[in-house]
Parts: C-alpha cells; sequence; structure tokens
C-alpha cells in the first residue's frame, strides 16, 4: 500500500513486505530491481524504505510497493507496523549465514501475526558464493508453513525475478501470468549538437580511461 | 454472565472462553480462535450445557431491547409475504452468512488489534452460541433441517459455479423476507426464539462451510462472504442479538472487500485496494488453512485480472543486431551497471531511415536502454570486451541529455559486430536527421 504522500496508479499495486536478517541483501536485491546496480557496500537499511517496482506482465501493468525493512534489530524502527497491510511478503535469508536461516521462522511468525495468509516466498540469497553454510536440501522451512523457496543471487541475477512473478501469479490468481517485455516507444527525436558533444567529450573519455567493473565476468555462462 | 459462569465447575473450555471475553479481548491467537469457530461447540458437555442455559436468557434479554428501535426504520422496504418457518430458516441462512463475515472481521481486528470493544462482545455472544443451540436444538429441529438443507443447496450451488449474481439476487430477496419477518415478530419472547435458532444454524452452516472450503472451493466462500452483505444489509438494523456494533463494522469490511474486488479490474485507486485484499486474505484464512485454498481464494480476489495486448514497441521495426550484454553507466565518474540482457539494435521499417538501441534486462524485462543512434555517434573500444559511446536514454527518467554508456561483450568479435552495425545505420539517420538540423520543428514525424 502506498504511503499517504505516495502517488497512487491507475493499475494494480500491491504492499509487498521484505524482511529477514540483517546483510542478507534485501537492500541490494530490491536496487538490483531498481536500478539494475549491484551494490557491494553495505549500508544498513534505518526503518523501512519504499521503492516502487513496476513489472508488465501479460495481464497487464502492476505495481509492487517494495517495503524494504531494516533487517537489523538496531535500526528496527516500527518493525511489525512496516507490515499492516502488506498484501504479499519475502523473507529473505543469506546461505552462506547459518543463522540467517535460522531466524527465518521469527521473520515469519512476526509477519504471520500482523499479515494471515499472504503470499511469502522465501529466498535465499548469495547462491552465487561458492562455499555455503545452507545448502538447498537443508532448507525446509518452506514446506511446513507452505511457502515458495526460490534460491537467488543479487550478484548474478539468478532466478531474481522469481519471487515477483510468483507473487504476481498469485495476487492475479493466474499461474499462467509471465513477464512481457516493457513497451519501448520511440525516442523522441532530439537534435544532438556538436556543441553538446564536444562538451560531453571529456566525460567520454574520462569514462573510457576507467576500466569496466570484471565482477560480471559469470554474466555470460 | 460472568456470574453464571463462576459458579459453574471450571473446565477448560469455559476457562477460554471467559479469558476471550473480558481479561484478554486481544487475544491475537489466531488458531486457537479458529478452533473455537469449528471444533469446539461441538464438545459442549452436559453439565456445562446447564448452566449456560442462564447465558441464553441473558442473552434474550439483550436482544428484546434494540428490538424495537430498528423496526420502525426498516419499514420502508417492500415486503414479501412468507410462513413463519420459512421466514426463520432464510434468516437462519442469511445470518449464517453474515457470521461468516463476521468471523472473519472479527479475525481481521484482531489482528490489526482494533476494534477491541467489538471483539469483546463478539467472542461473548460466540460463548453464548453453544448454550443456544443445545438448548434449542430440540425446538428447532425442524428450522434446523430446513435451514440446514438450505444452506447445503446453497454451497452446492456456488460449489458448481453459480454466479455471483444469482447469489446476491437470492439475498435481496432473502434479507427482504427477513425484514418482514422481523416486523411480524415484535414479540420479544419470540424475536429471542428466532435469535436462538439463528446462532443454532450460524453453528451448522459455519461446519458447512468450513468443509465447503476443506473442498477447495473457497471461491464460493469468497461468493458468500461478498454476497452476505445484501443478507447482512437486511438484518443489519433488526436489532438481532447484542452483536448489532460489529454488523455495522462489518457492513464496511464486506463492502470493501468486494468493492475492492470489483475495482480491481476498473482500476483501483490504490488505497482502498489495499484493504479488501487484506480483508480477503483474513476471511479465506477463516474458513482452512491450505495452500492450495489460499491461492484460490487469493485469485477469486482479484477475478478480472485479464490477459491484454502486449505490445513491445518494435512492432515496425527489423532487428539488424543482437547479443547478450552488460550495459554500465558513467555517474559520478565511475561505472554503474544498469543491467544485464540483450542488447538490439533496430532500424524501423516505417520511418525510413530510424534506428536506435534497445536494450531489457533479462528475467524481468525491464527496458533499461532506449537511444536513437545519431550521425555523430562515437563509438571506443575499451578493455575488457567493452565499447563506450554516449547517447541520449529515454528509458531513463533521471538524466536529461547526453549519458555516457558502455557495454560488455561475451567476446572482442561480438564488439566488432556491434560496432559494425551501429556505423552501419547512424549515417543513414543522417539523411532523415539532415533536413530537421536547420529546422528543428521538422523533427516531430
Amino acid at each position: 500500500m502506498a504511503l499517504p504522500n505516495q502517488q497512487t496508479v491507475d493499475y494494480p499495486s500491491f504492499k509487498l513486505v521484505i524482511v529477514g536478517d540483517g546483510g542478507t541483501g534485501k537492500t541490494t536485491f530490491v536496487k538490483r530491481h531498481l536500478t539494475g546496480e549491484f551494490e557491494k557496500k553495505y549500508e544498513p537499511t534505518i526503518g523501512v524504505e519504499v521503492h516502487p517496482l513496476d513489472f508488465f506482465t501479460n495481464c497487464g501493468k502492476i505495481r509492487f510497493y517494495c517495503w524494504d525493512t531494516a533487517g537489523q534489530e538496531k535500526f528496527g524502527g516500527l518493525r511489525d507496523g512496516y507490515y499492516i497491510h502488506g498484501q504479499c511478503a519475502i523473507i529473505m535469508f543469506d546461505v552462506t549465514a547459518r543463522l540467517t536461516y535460522k531466524n527465518v521462522p521469527t521473520w515469519h511468525r512476526d509477519l504471520c501475526r500482523v499479515c494471515e495468509n499472504i503470499p511469502i516466498v522465501l529466498c535465499g540469497n548469495k547462491v552465487d558464493v561458492k562455499n555455503r553454510q545452507v545448502k538447498a536440501k537443508q532448507v525446509t522451512f518452506h514446506r511446513k508453513k507452505n511457502l515458495q523457496y526460490y534460491e537467488i543471487s543479487a550478484k548474478s541475477n539468478y532466478n531474481f525475478e522469481k519471487p515477483f512473478l510468483y507473487l504476481a501469479r498469485k495476487l492475479a490468481g493466474d499461474p499462467n501470468l509471465h513477464f512481457v517485455e516493457s513497451p519501448a516507444l520511440a525516442p523522441p527525436e532530439v537534435q544532438i549538437d556538436l556543441a553538446a558533444q564536444q562538451q560531453h567529450e571529456a566525460e567520454l573519455a574520462a569514462a573510457a580511461s576507467q576500466p569496466l567493473p570484471d565482477d560480471d565476468d559469470d554474466a555470460f555462462e | 454472565m460472568g456470574d453464571a459462569e463462576n459458579t459453574l465447575p471450571p473446565s477448560k473450555k469455559r476457562a477460554a472462553g471467559r479469558e476471550i471475553s473480558r481479561d484478554n479481548p486481544g487475544l491475537d491467537d489466531d488458531e486457537d480462535s479458529s478452533e473455537l469457530e469449528t471444533g469446539t461447540f461441538k464438545k459442549a458437555s452436559e453439565e456445562v450445557l446447564a448452566g449456560r442455559r442462564i447465558v441464553k436468557v441473558r442473552r434474550a434479554q439483550t436482544t428484546s431491547t434494540p428490538t424495537s428501535n430498528p423496526f420502525a426504520g426498516i419499514r420502508l422496504v417492500p415486503s414479501a409475504s412468507a410462513e413463519p418457518s420459512v421466514k426463520v430458516t432464510t434468516e437462519a441462512v442469511a445470518s449464517s452468512e453474515k457470521e461468516d463475515a463476521e468471523g472473519s472481521k472479527n479475525d481481521a481486528c484482531k489482528k490489526t488489534e482494533m476494534g477491541e470493544n467489538e471483539n469483546n462482545k463478539q467472542s461473548e455472544s460466540k460463548v453464548d452460541e453453544p448454550a443456544a443451540e443445545t438448548v434449542v436444538s430440540k425446538e428447532a429441529d425442524e428450522d434446523e433441517d430446513k435451514s440446514s438443507k438450505q444452506s447445503e443447496s446453497k454451497t452446492d450451488e456456488a460449489a458448481s459455479g453459480a454466479v455471483a449474481d444469482k447469489q446476491s439476487e437470492k439475498d435481496l430477496e432473502k434479507s427482504a423476507i427477513v425484514i418482514e419477518a422481523a416486523k411480524d415478530e415484535v414479540d420479544s419472547d419470540k424475536a429471542a426464539g428466532v435469535d436462538k435458532t439463528e446462532s443454532e444454524d450460524k453453528k451448522d452452516n459455519s461446519h458447512e462451510n468450513a468443509d465447503s472450503s476443506a473442498d477447495g472451493s473457497s471461491l464460493n466462500s469468497f461468493q458468500q462472504l461478498s454476497s452476505s452483505q445484501n443478507a447482512f444489509t437486511g438484518l443489519a438494523g433488526t436489532g438481532f442479538s447484542n452483536t448489532t456494533f460489529s454488523f455495522g463494522s462489518l457492513k464496511e469490511g464486506s463492502a470493501l472487500g468486494s468493492s475492492s474486488g470489483s475495482l480491481f479490474g476498473l482500476k483501483s485507486d490504490q488505497p482502498s485496494f489495499g484493504f479488501g485484499l487484506s480483508n480477503n486474505g483474513n476471511s479465506s484464512l477463516l474458513k482452512a488453512a491450505g495452500a492450495s485454498i489460499i491461492s484460490k481464494s487469493e485469485g477469486a480476489g482479484f477475478p478480472s485480472m485479464q490477459e491484454v495486448v502486449v505490445e513491445t514497441g518494435e512492432e515496425n521495426e527489423t532487428v539488424v543486431f543482437t547479443a547478450d550484454s552488460v550495459l554500465f553507466e558513467y555517474l559520478d565518474e565511475s561505472w554503474k551497471e544498469r543491467g544485464k540482457g540483450e542488447i538490439k539494435v533496430n532500424i524501423s521499417t516505417s520511418a525510413a531511415g530510424r534506428a536506435r538501441l534497445l536494450m531489457r534486462t533479462r528475467g524481468n524485462y525491464r527496458l533499461i536502454l532506449n537511444a536513437s543512434l545519431y550521425p555523430d555517434m562515437k563509438l571506443t573500444n575499451m578493455e575488457k570486451k567493452g565499447i563506450t559511446f554516449a547517447c541520449i536514454n529515454s528509458a531513463s527518467e533521471v538524466k536529461e541529455g547526453l549519458s555516457t554508456f558502455a557495454l560488455k561483450f561475451k567476446d572482442g568479435s561480438v564488439v566488432d559486430e556491434f560496432r559494425a552495425a551501429v556505423l552501419a545505420h547512424k549515417d543513414k539517420t543522417a539523411t532523415v536527421l539532415k533536413t530537421p538540423e536547420n529546422s528543428p520543428k521538422a523533427s516531430d514525424d
């Protein structure tokens, strides 16, 4: 649900609550979807950050208001207060830190106390890391609680759209719903004159000399 | 009620009832409360029942007080004639539906810890119900049979895919009858009697609902919930039992629920929709917990999400180059990744010569690059199979004017192919652009 001062949209929108221990990658995951960036720096979220995230589906556009909540206890803010009127949720843990998985039941319980019976996805993040602490086989909590489980990697983008797809399907009640290419209208024809280009030369040169990040070498596997 | 209970030999059930109604109004253990709904009532032992008889009397009294008022208000509704027994039955059904909705509302309230008063009253009435049930069970055998039959047929109907229209029509009829019945029975004793059978049937029906939803027909239960709005509207003013107050709020709740359902299709504004959803979710929990049911009832909440024609915006274009790539944008003196996916060079088949770069992320298909080629576009090769250029990206709203982008490809040969494709088509754009360069207004086509 939107914040009072948030613009509303004329297509279906849902409040999505994202919870999980600190450092499991909730903010990075959201940011990855929002901007494409992969944020390596850890800056704990204070309280909550709400980001609208749109998807195009074969049933039209839908929006998730992602309530990216603080994982760290000391920055928790209103905690359960953020869950009110949540319509779907993602519980995130870090497969390289066992404790974050052990805390999943707590997150789930707190969430369900406020939001009964909403579709929830359990996400094991950072599966790109070589030595995991929580193996796929050891993840069983979702079976007991009828959650959907996905192994994801915000770094490699592995399965990174799956949680949203699952939730969209549940919320729409359509198991065949799928994401479609967002429409790309012809870009406006703007004149790029030489002056503007020359102004931009400097940046272009600086950019060209700066090497591209190389931590994405697995992008083409 | 307190006195009656205190004199009783303590049993677990009674204790639980007390806790809910008085000491612990915000009792939020949903599992317990849902058990109360379905299982507990059956087991009432005889000695407990003996005590509950007193409770029943008390309830009858409360009923009688508000009875007179609302009747007067409701006279306006067109009356339909019906046999007394039928009246009771229909009413029972209607009210049992109401019970469902009410229950869910109750639950929702608990969760949000709002409407505590209401909760109090409701849990009170819940405690009362079993008493009424057993006391009346013999007298009301007839009614019970009929009503259970009717409610059964009702569920069947819904399960077999009866349209909500049909049901709401039915309900309208019923509520009219109910009002009629209420009018006739100004006698408070009689009203009390009705009340009892009503609660009896509530019980019955709630069992049935649990069953039917366990069958997976939670769509049906959803319909009942939303259609109960009608039945309930009729009842709201009649002042039956002490739960009148919560009826009012139920009305609000169910109205929200149903309206949100339809609004969804009609593109609702956001906040009301949100409320509706959470209500729906709660109601389905009441019926039964289970993944399949959950998903179905969720579906029932949004029936109108229909397939739409998907347009990519590339309908009149041909793709002259495509390859897997990673897009970076140069911002604040460093490269920021914008996504991984397929970069395409498209040329327009309708507007001759127009060419653009297009890229969407894999997986979520988000548009990350949408930029026209232009004659003076410069491409600079970079280390690590990269290539950089400046363009105006209309896929990002953040920055206007030229931005610097870079693409990283799988290997160097793809970089060269990309460069060749862009160079081949950027100049075609030039022929179009040359005219508007002198007269900018012509660029609109």
